[in-house]
């Protein structure tokens, strides 16, 4: 394992939360530099990309932390880790940064247990991986459902035809939403079971998958929107 | 971290490595809450708002719960324009830092 | 011949030859669709998709001509095989049928092995046509897919799944567990790093929470501590 410690910057202008703060990462294993201005924070970053950015988003007051974030994000993409710090706990606000590019958000007062815990995702350090959460195993499994986006380039009669940069495993099943598309209007979510998959160029994956256990009314449904949308 | 109750008398456990700059947070808040009470008289809710938001969001971390709570009611006051109720806060603030008392932590 | 799945649209003005089409093609498994006259078999081609219609020649006021007229409409093809089956044997009447692009003529009366024979043909030859969504048309649609939570922690959850989501991925989770934890809006992101392959076709992936309050980390370290 690498013996030096991972750089992490920070970009606030409270000198209290920057000293506890500093103190706080350097307890779980991380080396910090602080900044308390935006220009010093940019040029810093230039002379030499850390492993980790935290950026408080309200920045003298005015939310001007989030056009930084976005800025950054354009500019050095998967390159820079960006963590947004805030008081603010409303989910919009969490949604929003992450919308611009921040990878995560930590609130203020900054809890170590909840930090060490998202910064082990990233470094694995003495501290980080000592302060690990109590993890609720479950074995057999909590039912549940994942719910994300799927780009549809081709409807044929029997199924649909997808782009994805997911990986759906052949002969897995999923569920196409009653809004999708008009065919499936007043039909429930409908099953589909994906018969094939394979990478594709520009690190996507191309697929196909059937309308799972269709009612001969579905499949008229899909041959009449076929036939109107052709 | 289990919440302490309100009782100041009650000495707060600091780790050895950060005492010293938690006894002098302590002092410069002491001061800068001393010095809030004309913001107070001269109606400057943005002066509170600003110290209120900023304790709020460190006082935990020093090891300070309470300074938090206190703080977010004050950035309430602060944001509302209510003097009795940032009067009250502030002074509900000043007393906490006055009487915590803080000892280093003995490690097992 | 197993026709399941297919759907066959017959015009004619005559009953009695629906009627004896209808008979020679039950036991296909095919569904049958029927019109006496041109503009209703536009009517019905409009409203069942057909894979195949199967079209007389001699109608009035339309005639079969007309409707296949209509049906190519400004297209230089049939959206649909068509097969004639007309009691006109002219060269004349072939000729111009096969120019408007139908896929064969057959001579009434027909024997029915050739005509079950053209009917597999035509259909062999002519899928059922696809829509191809073009770049500004490929929709982004929101999919469910079943999985299971086999951990959670303040930080988020491992859920298993048929699926491998792509590093730093917005998604949704829904569960009885994310109820309970009042989490249903909260955002959450796959992990940075790789999702784990598990055993063929099942992988591990790591839904991390965004911005976790001490609110929710302490809803969360109650829930663990009552299951524990």
């Amino acid at each position: 394992m690498n013996s030096e410690k991972p750089l992490v910057y920070i970009l606030d202008d409270d000198p209290d939360f920057l000293a506890i703060f500093q103190l706080m990462l350097a307890k779980l294993g991380f080396e910090t530099k602080t900044f308390m201005k935006e220009p010093e924070f940019i040029e810093g970053i230039k002379k030499q990309k850390p492993g980790l950015c935290f950026i408080d988003i309200n920045l003298h007051g005015f939310a001007s932390g989030y056009p930084l974030v976005q800025s950054l994000h354009k500019k050095y993409g998967k390159e820079l880790t960006l963590f947004v710090v805030s008081a603010q706990s409303g989910s919009v606000a969490i949604s929003h940064a992450v919308e611009l590019g921040a990878t995560d958000y930590i609130l203020k007062p900054v809890d170590s247990t909840i930090l060490a815990s998202k910064l082990q995702k990233f470094f694995i350090t003495e501290g980080t991986r000592e302060e690990s959460l109590s993890f609720l195993e479950h074995p057999q499994g909590i039912e549940a459902r994942l719910i994300l986006d799927l780009k549809v380039v081709e409807v044929d009669e029997l199924g649909i035809g997808f782009e994805s940069d997911h990986l759906l495993s052949k002969g897995s099943v999923f569920y196409l939403k009653e809004d999708s598309f008009e065919f499936l209007k007043g039909a429930g979510d409908q099953l589909m079971s994906v018969s094939s998959n394979e990478a594709a160029p520009g690190n996507v994956f191309r697929g196909y998958a059937e309308f799972g256990s269709a009612s001969e009314e579905l499949l008229l449904k899909v041959r009449t929107w076929i036939q109107n949308n052709r | 971290m289990e919440k302490l109750d309100s009782n100041p008398s009650q000495a707060v456990q600091i780790e050895a490595d950060i005492f010293e700059l938690v006894e002098r947070f302590l002092v410069a808040k002491k001061k800068e809450v001393e010095s809030l009470r004309e913001a107070v008289a001269a109606k400057d809710f943005e002066a509170i708002e600003l110290f209120a938001h900023r304790i709020k969001g460190v006082g935990k971390m020093y090891g300070f719960p309470i300074v938090t709570d206190i703080g977010q009611r004050l950035e309430v006051a602060a944001k509302e324009k209510n003097k009795n109720n940032a009067k009250t806060e502030l002074a509900a603030m000043y007393l906490y830092l006055c009487e915590v008392k803080i000892m280093k932590k003995v490690s097992a | 011949m197993n026709l399941q799945g297919k759907e066959i649209l017959i015009i004619d003005d005559n009953p009695d030859l629906l009627f004896i089409m209808r008979s020679i093609l039950a036991n296909t498994g095919a569904t049958i669709s029927e019109a006496l006259s041109a503009s209703e078999g536009f009517q019905r081609y409009q409203e069942r998709a057909p894979h195949l219609i199967i079209c007389d020649l001699g109608m009035k006021p339309h005639s079969g001509f007309d409707f296949l007229r209509l049906l190519r409409g400004q297209a230089n093809k049939l959206p649909v095989p068509v097969l004639v089956l007309s009691g006109d044997n002219s060269k004349t009447s072939v000729v111009q049928a096969f120019s408007l692009g139908i896929s064969d003529y057959l001579i009434k009366p027909v024997e029915t092995p050739m005509l079950l024979r053209k009917i597999r043909k035509s259909l062999k030859n002519n899928e059922f046509s696809s829509v191809q969504l073009s770049p500004d048309k490929q929709k982004n649609i929101a999919i469910e897919v079943p999985a299971t939570i086999v951990a959670a922690s303040e930080a988020g959850f491992r859920v298993n799944s048929t699926i491998r989501i792509a590093p730093n991925t917005k998604v949704k989770l829904k569960s009885e567990l994310i109820t309970t934890l009042q989490l249903g809006d909260h955002p959450v992101r796959t992990g940075p790093g790789a999702a784990l392959s598990l055993e063929k076709g099942f992988y591990q992936n790591e839904i991390r929470l965004v911005g976790v309050s001490e609110e929710i980390a302490s809803r969360i370290r109650k829930c663990i501590r009552f299951w524990k």
